[in-house]
């Protein structure tokens, strides 16, 4: 048999071609998972293994490649180790104990060195790895990540790797690395021991990666659950309270907190108030020490006492519209009372806040009390997509409120001016000696104007126009009370305007809710002395058109508006008419019609158609006015009702 | 409308921003009735960012005013201009209403009963 192949026989082909056999099976299998840097770490780990068993194939006397192998093995792991806890780093004395080894490897093929020389190698390494057995051993779940994995397989690494240097030193009389035993049997042996280790870390990846599926998957479920109970809660039971309840509630349970609670900012005060409470929740800030720190007592404190905004971990969140995640309490300044003592014990705090918009309306924060349960920040990214959504939910809860009301309040409208179309005189009295016209449009289905003509004696007429501040049946009722009054008490004896004016506010004042106040114009007209007298409660002045001089004069009286105070006078002015004098009562809606370009019809405009058109009888005139102030309002909506009354002395 | 509350010493000043309405104004009411539970005394109300009241608007003032007044607090409205200046002369309640120019001379009005 040529010596070639006899020496390969010898040099452990087969035990060599086994192991790198399993080795390419090893290197194929990481492959697909080589973006996870430990599995990459050991695919470099097969890759020093594979070239070395390369190397002594060709150069089979060399016994650099083994110690060489010996040193990349053990770096590589010592970057495994380096992953999960950072503060390994490969020491310096690993380098300089390397070269030591290295340098006689290289230079033994060219010098003739006595065969203990051939210790240095496994020496070094089974030092270096005794070193490094000492610090996987100091390895516990307190200072390393992945502890567990480590822990697992830390025992046979140690055993393998220590076992062979050891077995290398006994055999360095017959050859050490280079010995048959070693190679054929030792090294294949040991290197076993990293596909065991790989083993370990692929079963911990693929755990971590279905923990965090499970994780995902029940923060979505809990979210989505979450979403659907307040979509319930809110379209059965409009209130705020309720959804508050239920929110601190969720995300107790979805977090599996030990307390939570949900903070309002009160808007004048400038403080946040406790809304809701659920679990356990100490207060998370200094305790007076008057408050006996029993639990009920403490509960009673954290309920009734406000936060400041510029004070404590809560009103720093509602201030930097910043969520504040706190793992561990005992790191943070700002809760070291908490971590301290034990009534109000807090090991971890998530604090997220409500935004209504760009506002701050609210707090939302969970505590664990369990220094075993801390808080990660998969729990904050739930518990601010908690936030997010109640957030959410409340605006549109708002506007849906908001817009109820609205409904109600057109309904209401609706209602108001179906009373209300029964107030105004349905026709206008006829009378000789003068000719009258009304006009009422309501901007929006009713009408806050009111107006009125009576026949209050022979020969006196009595006209009023009113305006009710506010719209709907409130504001109906208000009209229906004034016209009743009105009505009631215009034909007296010795009745005159003001007083009318007086008793209607006297009536009025007092039985309405403030806000109902009313402007009020009353004038009588006497057909047989022709005498004119008006009375005004802070409505538009009276507007007379005097027919021989073809002029505008005005009559006004002081006094402020109707239900205001009771004690209110009112005066009165009267001037006398004279045939085709035309007095026109009206209300804001005609002189403040708008066009487009937001002009108003005002005054002159009024009492210039007046002017020109003077001769025409009240109704015609009337149409006139109506048909000029169209043309000048155009297309645009008008806001404000619109009445006038007109009446000609028929001369 | 939207209402912000700041406060200067003792006095609450409500900036109301917007126009006020039939539809809003109740708002208005709401918070001084809300402030007056929890027991505040002193009372601006700036209407420099209002170019618009209406009937109702007017309402509510005359209720916050009149309540406040009932109660022997103290209330100051200022910086009415415009189109809501007229309203309230027209309705003859300049002299109704206790009225200051800017909140500067609302706080120094309020401050000195």
């Amino acid at each position: 048999m040529p010596d070639f192949i006899l020496s390969i026989i010898n040099n452990s082909f087969w035990a060599k071609g086994l192991s790198a056999l399993v080795l390419l099976v090893y290197l194929r299998k990481i492959g697909s998972q080589a973006e996870i840097p430990v599995l990459s770490d050991f695919r470099r780990l097969a890759l020093v293994l594979l070239a070395t068993d390369l190397a002594l194939f060709f150069l089979p006397f060399v016994w650099v490649f083994p110690a060489l192998q010996g040193l990349g093995v053990l770096y590589l792991h010592y970057r495994i180790l380096g992953a999960s806890s950072p503060p390994t780093k490969v020491p310096v004395f690993f380098w300089i104990a390397g070269l030591c080894a290295l340098v006689p490897g290289i230079l033994s093929p060219i010098l003739a060195w006595p065969v203990w020389v051939g210790a240095a190698g496994p020496a070094v390494l089974l030092l270096l790895w005794i070193q490094f057995a000492i610090r996987l051993y100091s390895v516990s779940e307190f200072n390393t990540e992945r502890s567990s994995v480590i822990m697992a397989s830390r025992r046979s690494l140690v055993q393998a790797m220590i076992g062979l240097q050891v077995v290398a030193l006994v055999l360095v009389p017959w050859g050490g690395y280079l010995s048959p035993f070693v190679q054929m049997l030792a090294f294949p042996l040991a290197n076993l021991v990293h596909s065991w280790t790989l083993s370990f870390w692929e079963r911990f990846v693929e755990d971590e990666k279905n923990r965090q599926l499970v994780t995902m998957e029940k923060n979505l479920g809990s979210l989505f659950e979450f979403m659907i109970t307040i979509g319930n809660a809110i379209s059965e039971k409009l209130e705020m309270d309720k959804v508050l309840d239920f929110v601190v509630r969720s995300a107790v349970k979805a977090i599996n907190a030990d307390g939570g609670a949900v903070f309002l900012v009160d808007e004048f005060e400038d403080v946040l108030k406790v809304k809701a409470v659920e679990g356990d929740f100490p207060p998370p800030y200094q305790v007076p020490a008057k408050v006996k720190l029993r639990i009920k007592d403490l509960a009673n404190y954290f309920q009734s006492t406000p936060i400041p905004l510029d004070k404590t971990i809560v009103g720093e969140c509602a201030m930097t519209h910043q969520g504040i995640y706190i793992r561990d309490t005992r790191d943070d300044p700002r809760m070291a009372q908490n971590a301290q003592l034990d009534q109000i014990y807090i090991a971890s705090i998530i604090l997220v806040p409500l935004m209504q918009g760009k506002k701050v309306f609210g707090v939302l924060a969970v505590v664990s009390r369990r220094g075993n349960f801390l808080f990660t920040a998969d729990h904050f990214s739930q518990i601010r997509t908690f936030a997010d959504y109640t957030s959410l939910t409340i605006n549109s809860l708002f506007t849906y409120l908001q817009l109820l009301e609205k409904q109600e309040m057109e309904k209401e409208v609706g209602i108001a001016a179906e009373i209300q179309g029964q107030l105004l005189p349905s026709s206008l009295p006829r009378v000789s000696s003068i000719s009258l016209a009304a006009f009422s449009l309501p901007a929006k289905g009713v009408s806050g104007d009111y107006y009125d003509i009576i026949n209050i004696r022979k020969g006196q007429i009595l006209l009023a126009v009113c305006d009710v501040a506010g719209k709907g049946i409130p504001a109906s009722l208000v009209m229906v009370m004034i016209r009743t009054i009105i009505h009631l008490v215009a034909h007296q004896p010795g009745m005159s305007v003001s007083r009318i004016l007086d008793i209607v506010n006297w009536g009025i004042a007092g039985k309405v809710s403030l806000d109902r106040f009313a402007t009020v114009a009353l004038l009588t007209y006497d057909f047989v002395n022709h005498r004119l007298e008006y009375s005004n409660a802070a409505h538009h002045p009276l507007l007379i058109f005097r027919a021989a001089s073809k002029t505008f004069e005005t009559l006004d009286t002081e006094g402020i508006p109707i239900g205001l105070e009771k004690k209110t006078k009112y005066s009165q002015l009267h001037t006398v008419l004279h045939p085709a004098d035309i007095v026109v009562l009206y209300t804001d809606g005609i002189i403040e019609a708008m066009n487009d370009q937001g002009t108003q019809y005002s005054l002159e405009s009024l009492q210039q158609v007046i002017l020109v058109h003077c001769e025409l009888p009240p109704e015609k005139l009337k149409r006139t006015i109506i048909e000029n102030m169209n043309s000048f309002v155009g297309k645009a909506k008008q806001h404000d009702d619109q009445t006038f009354v007109l009446m000609k002395i028929d001369g | 409308m939207d209402l912000k509350i700041r406060k200067h010493g003792e006095t609450y000043i409500i900036d109301v921003n917007g126009e006020m309405d039939l539809y809003n104004s109740y708002k208005l009411k709401e918070l001084v009735m809300k402030m007056l539970e929890k027991k505040v005394e002193r009372f601006i109300i700036n209407m420099e960012n209002v170019d618009y009241i209406d009937s109702s608007g007017i309402g509510a003032l005359i209720y916050i005013c009149s309540t406040i007044k009932k109660m022997n607090l103290r209330l100051m409205i200022c910086n009415i201009h415009g189109s809501v200046k007229k309203v309230i002369e027209l309705t003859k309640l300049m002299g109704y209403f206790p009225i200051a120019g800017t909140v500067e001379d609302a706080i120094q009005k309020i401050a000195t009963p």
